[in-house]
């Protein structure tokens, strides 16, 4: 008998519970604001060692007190907001955001999509809608027919020269110089038309270690980067019995996925990552980062 | 007996023991490649050493960092530091990898020559510029020597003695040098003897070579502009400038300006041009071709600085302020025709100053 009372009393305090939670739900859907903001979206891009402000704002339908103003943990290492929380927030006044985009000198060069987004101090796991969309680029975006990649400018401006030679593309990056006279060659690539579909080691053997001994004393080694590209890395001393005889070599050399292109990448030589601050052994990690940014 | 053997013993354990760490440092001292910014074994050409790229040799990688003439000790370091010890030319400031030296080889004053095109053959002072499909920039080196079939080099980043040899052939009229592994030479530039001008319009290079300028256009006088600005300051007397015409070319008088400013005050109050005007000159006989010639007293530098100065007494203006920086050329009488094409223009310190190697009439 005492466990038929206890089982209606708790399928009664359970429709209670029930009920009043769909009461409360419903009177906070009801007091949802929403969140416009101006643009509607954005699409920035910022270089390692650049740092960039700009202004958005938004509106809400309904008034608003102790707002955070939240960035999603991807966009946070490289987006500031000023302010970040907003004491009280007026239906129909726009309130203005200052962004500042800023990236290290490490930062990998990708994509990234994430949002900013406002919550209640209050309640901070719910966000108001909508939020804001962005789509921030680490690095400059070059394309050229159906090959893209990203690269630092050090908040410079800079230019691609591209030039088609015996069916090859050559691509040369350049900065403006310090002096702001002339651009400054910073590095370049040559895709190269693997007309036999060659592994990269193959390809390698045939046209560039002809001795045969730049892979086996460890002038250069083989990475697989994420993006699919097998490169061949310089990481030794090239031997005096192959320089002298078929002369210097390139940085990079790689082959895309479908082994259809092959890619010479090289610092030009006249670069001036050391005046960015990128020791040597730094400037191959942001060539390999190029590399690994490539798309086809 | 006993100690016969010993003795033997002792002096075939000593002469391995001697010889091991001879041998050990003969291979070690003929593989090893010389310390960052070593000179490469006896590389020298006009008093410019050829410096060694270390563990970096043959790369992109620059063992000895940012230097006046760039990165230390790639290839193209050693042109520019070459051109610059040894001929004085501001090279610190040309720009490029070393395959564009020859597309950019009229911006920085030189001539160019294709290899296997030009019946013209390669000289000592010139640069070869090589080319690789499998390498983005190329490489750069110095002629050092020219025989009827080879063409000695100095260079860096490449090679460990820093001097190479390469065949050069002579083939229905033209001149090629042969390639050098996977690279080939595309050609070679050479610099028009120290004292003859290269213009923003192009390379004139020497009288009765050949080759002349044209101005891009022509108002009612014809300006040809230096590439290579010169200073005021270089001259304690004065300057001679020698013009040359092409053959065709009717002179019944010449009228001509040399327009100079401090050319670093550009844009300030503190900026001036001024130039030289005039119309006397001279005639002599160069290579066959007649050239034109003007002195240009050391007393009109300084009497125009010293105007100036008093003109502008807040600018504080010197000699070292100012550059030749451009010719203006006009017939006399004015009959609305123009000079706008050149063979030749000199302009050298002193009065009745020509270029040495020219032999006067």
């Amino acid at each position: 008998m005492k466990r038929i009372v206890l089982g209606i009393l708790l399928v009664l305090a359970g429709i209670v519970v029930s009920f009043t939670a769909s009461i409360f739900n419903h009177s906070l859907a009801a007091a949802t604001p929403k969140i416009t903001w101006a643009p509607g979206k954005l699409s920035e891009s910022v270089s390692p060692l650049e740092t960039k402000s700009l202004f958005v704002s938004f509106t809400s339908s309904t008034d608003l007190s102790d707002v955070l103003i939240r960035v999603v943990p991807e966009l946070e290492p490289y987006l500031k907001t000023e302010p970040s929380i907003i004491p009280t927030v007026r239906a129909g006044i726009a309130i203005s955001v200052k962004l500042t985009l800023a990236a290290a000198a490490d930062a990998p060069l990708r994509i990234i999509d994430g949002t900013i987004q406002l919550r209640s101090i209050k309640m901070p796991t719910k966000t108001y809608a909508r939020p804001l969309p962005i789509t921030l680029q680490i690095g400059k975006k070059f394309a050229y027919e159906n090959f893209s990649f990203l690269y630092p400018t050090f908040g410079r401006p800079s230019e691609e020269v591209v030039k088609v030679e015996a069916g090859n593309t050559k691509v040369d990056i350049r900065f403006l110089s310090a002096t702001g006279e002339d651009y400054v060659s910073q590095f370049g690539f040559i895709l190269y038309q693997n007309q036999n579909y060659l592994s990269l080691i193959d390809w390698f053997r045939q046209n560039v270690d002809l001795t045969g001994m730049l892979v086996s004393m460890g002038s250069f080694s083989l990475q697989v980067l994420p993006n699919g590209l097998d490169v061949l890395v310089h990481s030794g001393p090239i031997p005096r019995e192959h320089l002298d005889q078929y002369g210097p070599v390139a940085d990079f050399y790689a082959v895309t996925p479908d082994r259809a292109v092959i890619i010479i990448m090289s610092k030009s030589q006249e670069n001036e990552f050391d005046i960015h601050g990128y020791n040597p052994e730094a400037q191959k990690s942001l060539l390999l980062a190029i590399l690994q940014s490539m798309q086809f | 007996m006993r100690n016969n053997k010993l003795r033997i013993w002792s002096a075939f354990l000593l002469t391995i023991g001697l010889a091991i760490p001879l041998l050990v440092w003969s291979i070690q001292s003929l593989t090893q490649v010389p310390a960052c910014g070593d000179q490469l074994d006896s590389a020298i050409h006009r008093g410019v050493i050829a410096r060694s790229n270390a563990e970096d040799m043959g790369s992109g990688d620059s063992c000895g960092g940012r230097g006046f003439y760039g990165l230390q000790y790639q290839c193209v370091e050693y042109i520019k530091r070459f051109y610059g010890v040894a001929f004085g030319v501001e090279s610190e400031l040309w720009r490029g990898n070393a395959v564009d030296y020859y597309s950019n080889a009229e911006k920085y004053g030189f001539v160019k020559y294709k290899n296997g095109e030009s019946n013209i053959p390669p000289s000592p002072d010139d640069i070869l510029v090589f080319s690789s499909p499998t390498s983005v920039y190329g490489h750069v080196a110095i002629v050092t020597a020219v025989s009827s079939n080879t063409v000695s080099i100095i260079e860096q980043n490449w090679s460990r003695t820093g001097t190479a040899n390469l065949g050069l052939s002579y083939n229905n009229g033209t001149y090629t040098i042969s390639r050098r592994g996977t690279y080939g030479v595309l050609g070679w530039l050479r610099r028009p003897q120290i004292g003859w001008l290269s213009f923003k319009e192009g390379n004139p290079g020497i009288p009765g070579d050949g080759v002349f300028i044209n101005a891009a256009d022509a108002g009612w006088y014809t300006t040809f502009e230096l590439i290579l600005p010169i200073k005021l300051s270089e001259f304690n007397d004065g300057f001679t400038v020698t013009i040359f015409f092409p053959p065709d070319v009717q002179i019944q008088g010449l009228g001509f300006n040399i327009t100079f400013e401090n050319i670093n005050s550009w844009p300030s109050p503190c900026w001036r041009a001024g130039s030289f005007a005039t119309s006397t000159w001279q005639t002599i006989l160069i290579n066959g071709v007649k050239g034109f010639v003007v002195n240009f007293p050391q007393s009109w530098i300084l009497d125009w600085i010293a105007f100036q100065a008093q003109s502008l007494p807040a600018c504080n203006l010197k000699i070292e302020d100012f550059f030749i920086v451009a010719l203006e050329l006009y017939p006399v009488p004015y009959n609305h025709t123009y000079f706008s094409t050149l063979d030749a223009v000199s302009i050298l310190p002193g009065q009745n100053a020509f270029p040495s190697a020219i032999k006067m009439p």
